[in-house]
């Protein structure tokens, strides 16, 4: 009898850690051209469906009906590619934002034209230029990473990132112009950016120092996202001195909190850029919400946001962590493109930290089979609680009771050591849960919430009107703001 | 940034103005063969991440660890490797205690002066299995002789059909059609590019500066090394391969009206370039007037001679152009401008689009 629980309890554990195999999303194998390394680093589509990959080693290809073409070459360590309105294609490589242009239409670029270099860098291993989206208006945007503590030779020697000159550790904005803007600041490294529907601009920073875990940022003009480092390139800290060294409770004021963290350990590790699902429904019903890979882990995440008190926050949800049906899903998720026929693709950078010898990278996909998953669609802040909306009505049959909500809160610690465990994790009793009429919501009451908190959701025994249960029963919301009160 | 890292020296010294006085570093070229021989795979090692347990990767250890020595010795690591630690403390009574207590506080001293910061999110579980699983690990015998690296199969030497050029490992060897690379090179700015020209347009490399708009250095005998670059974090010193047979002056050499000598520095913005025949046209402005600039490299075998012609075109120019040389004797060849004050000052007809050439005599 012993020997049962153990097992039950062992296969319970198993069944919380990863998502199951299923029928609504699989996951396939892309093939790239052999014999290379292809280390994505940025990608997407042109309106004529020409998928566009530019790699670490400094390729573009293009790739049509399952025919690879390289279109550029040569280009200094890209870290992102779009495909502007007009169809134009935009790199961010180390030195500056380039424009690649075929002239005579061969399908390779004959003019790499400069469009801004209007910031500093120089020979360090972490200096990557993160990019790239467009707005409507022509603008292109994308981030800057800090530099690494670095021996005489060029190895790291830490894990510590710094800005050694103008505008490391800030977003910056292109115009159309060619005019480099440094946007926000405070950023440790966010290996690329995302917009989403509304043309708001997030980038996911990376876990380490200053950065608890990582964490998705929505990034506007002044902001600041937390690493001092970046402020001695602020006008308004000039007379400051080091503002590693201002106090951290005037830093801790002064930052803007993330929409969402993205938990480190259980769904993140090193976040890639966000992407947001433009497919109005093709690939889920996740239209509107953001996805976001993990270099490290094998795992996709899907971010839903709410807007509280003028301000983005919101829940994160793991999507698909390792086992898929099909292929296996692999870590090393750098870029996230949406494909013509509404699949997801999938560019790998090398998993775990880069290159460094481990495997891997290349392209995935992954496809929705049509069959709607029963999932937490998103979680909505109540002045007392939060409300769960569900992808699928909820079973009618069954009553919800309080107990099949395991609720905890915690933050992390905000300072200049490599990340934070979960601080002052507690668990938050659900005092009631209350069906909606047509079975869509369930609204918790939480009494107790506190702002720059993170809540931890765990789901039990929750099913549809067919009887099956969540297919992820996992959630995270990052509460920043209450709703004030009537 | 003029600090020279890589092995081939290629710092500028004053009485090098087109001088052959670089000599071909027998180092390099060593070591250049032994990364050939040694290169590990980057992608894909199949059946190494089941050795590796989840958390190595997972807890982000392998951000700073490798689990062996690479057989690269450029590879980057910060900390030791596990099986370093693993034979290490593999007889050590207090060895699990140690490295528990590494894993918890951090540790500094132990391996070198790089410092591991507490691994404060690790579980105390987690930290446990790693520790047990890093005391089962051991260092591999060197092998005797053979190119063995750290447990990964040489990459092959692989050529592509879809690309001219041919990538060993890190190491780039120019096909039949040229290539340009940028990449941070010694003894340029932060922003540089090397271009490779095949066998039947000369056969050699050279640096071009995309800050200071003018070319740098020629070099001959290999293109480049990605190195670190490639294998690594990224963004280190790419290394060229073989000796450099011309060292540019340290100057701009374009003047637009009255030159006014070397003190002047014109207002120059890099615009990028243009694939022309497959050899790049450089495009940037000197005082807000555009100019596109080609390079040609011409060697002849065997230590022959070397030409350099500068082709440029400054289309709609009425003001003077002048092209100041370099200090030293230097044997200019043009038809396209004649001496004057000691500059070459480019005839009016032939503003739009001149030419002038640097022999070097062996």
């Amino acid at each position: 009898m012993k020997r049962i629980t153990i097992h039950i309890l062992s296969y319970v554990l198993l069944a919380a850690a990863t998502l199951r195999a299923d029928e609504h999303y699989r996951v396939e194998q892309v093939e790239v051209p052999q014999g290379l390394v292809m280390e994505v680093s940025g990608m997407d589509y042109s309106a004529d469906g020409v998928l566009y990959l530019a790699t670490r080693r400094g390729d573009v290809w293009t790739q049509k009906d399952g025919k690879w073409q390289r279109f550029a070459h040569g280009l200094h360590e890209p870290m992102g590619l779009c495909i502007g309105n007009k169809g134009e294609v935009f790199v961010s490589q180390r030195p500056e934002i380039t424009q690649l242009i075929d002239e005579d239409g061969d399908g390779v670029a004959d003019l790499y034209q400069t469009i801004s270099d209007g910031f500093s860098m120089v020979p360090n291993f972490h200096q990557y230029t993160y990019g790239l989206v467009q707005d409507d208006a022509g603008n292109l945007w994308g981030t800057l990473s800090g530099s690494g503590k670095t021996n005489s030779d060029g190895r790291p020697a830490s894990a510590d990132a710094f800005s050694s000159e103008p505008y490391r550790m800030w977003s910056y904005k292109v115009t159309s112009e060619g005019e480099f803007v440094p946007w926000s600041s405070g950023l440790r490294t966010a290996n690329g950016i995302g917009v989403n529907l509304e043309g708001d601009l997030f980038a996911a920073d990376n876990q380490g120092d200053w950065v608890g875990s990582s964490m998705l940022h929505h990034l506007e003009q002044g902001d600041f996202h937390g690493h001092p480092e970046a402020l001695r390139w602020d006008p308004r800290f000039k007379d400051r001195g080091d503002p590693t060294k201002l106090p951290i409770d005037e830093l801790d004021r002064l930052r803007k909190m993330p929409a969402v963290f993205l938990p480190h350990g259980e769904l993140s590790n090193s976040p890639g850029a966000p992407l947001c699902d433009t497919t109005g429904g093709e690939f889920g019903p996740f239209a509107g919400q953001l996805f976001i890979g993990d270099v490290v882990h094998a795992t996709l995440m899907r971010v839903a946001l709410e807007k509280v008190n003028g301000q983005y926050q919101g829940a994160c949800f793991p999507f698909i962590k390792g086992a898929a049906r099909g292929e296996p899903l692999k870590a090393g998720i750098c870029r996230l493109a949406f494909a013509p026929d509404h699949s997801l693709m999938i560019g790998r950078v090398g998993e775990g930290n880069w290159n460094r010898g481990l495997p891997g990278s290349g392209l995935q996909r992954v496809v929705y089979t049509g069959v709607v998953p029963f999932e937490i669609h998103r979680i909505e802040l109540q002045q007392d609680g939060f409300k769960l909306h569900f992808t699928k009505p909820l079973n009618p049959a069954h009553k919800l009771s309080p107990e099949q909500f395991t609720l905890s809160s915690y933050y992390y610690a905000y300072t200049p050591h490599y990340g934070s465990p979960k601080m002052n994790l507690k668990a938050m009793p659900v005092t009631a849960v209350e069906m909606s009429a047509d079975g869509n919501t369930a609204t918790l009451r939480v009494p107790g919430l506190e702002k720059r908190k993170i809540y931890q959701f765990h789901l039990n025994g929750i099913t549809d009107a067919s009887g099956k249960g969540l297919r992820n029963k996992s959630a995270y919301y990052t509460l920043n703001e209450l709703l004030l009160g009537e | 940034m003029d600090e020279d890292p890589a092995v081939y020296d290629v710092t500028h010294h004053p009485a090098d103005d087109g001088s052959l006085s670089w000599k071909f570093n027998l180092k390099l070229r060593c070591a250049t063969a032994l990364i050939c021989l040694l290169q590990p795979v980057l992608a894909e090692p199949q059946g190494a991440s089941e050795k590796v347990p989840g958390l190595f990767v997972s807890q982000g250890c392998a951000a700073c660890h490798h689990l062996e020595q690479p057989g690269q010795a450029n590879q980057l690591i910060v900390g030791p490797t596990m099986a370093e630690v693993g034979s290490h403390y593999a007889n050590d009574p207090k060895g699990l205690e140690t490295i528990l207590s590494s894993l918890k506080m951090g540790a500094k001293g132990k391996w070198g002066q790089n410092e591991m910061p507490p691994q404060t999110h690790l579980t105390k579980e987690d930290a446990l299995h790693l520790a047990r699983w890093i005391l089962t690990l051991r260092k591999k015998e060197k092998p005797s002789g053979g190119a063995k690296s750290g447990g990964h199969a040489p990459e092959p030497a692989f050529h592509n059909p879809l690309i001219s050029e041919k990538r060993v490992g890190t190491v780039v060897e120019v096909g039949d059609a040229p290539v340009v690379y940028r990449a941070y090179l010694p003894g340029a700015s932060s922003r540089a590019i090397a271009v490779g020209l095949p066998q039947q347009l000369g056969g050699i490399s050279y640096a071009f500066d995309a800050v200071e708009c003018r070319l740098l250095y020629v070099w001959s005998g290999g293109f480049i090394d990605m190195d670190k670059a490639w294998t690594g974090h990224g963004g280190w010193y790419a290394k060229p391969l073989g000796a450099k047979i011309y060292q540019a002056p340290s100057h701009f050499p374009l003047r637009i009206g009255k030159p006014k000598g070397l003190s002047e520095k014109p207002e120059l913005v890099f615009k990028g370039y243009r694939m022309v025949e497959g050899q790049p046209e450089f495009l940037y402005q000197v005082n807000g007037q555009d100019v596109a600039h080609r390079i040609a490299c011409q060697a002849k075998p065997q230590g022959g001679s070397v030409s350099i012609t500068h082709h440029f075109s400054l289309p709609g120019f009425t003001d003077e152009v002048s092209f100041l040389p370099a200090k030293q004797h230097v044997h200019y060849h043009t038809e396209d401008a004649t001496w004057a004050s000691g500059v070459l000052l480019v005839h009016p007809d032939k503003r739009a689009d001149f030419s002038i050439s640097i022999n070097l005599k062996p």
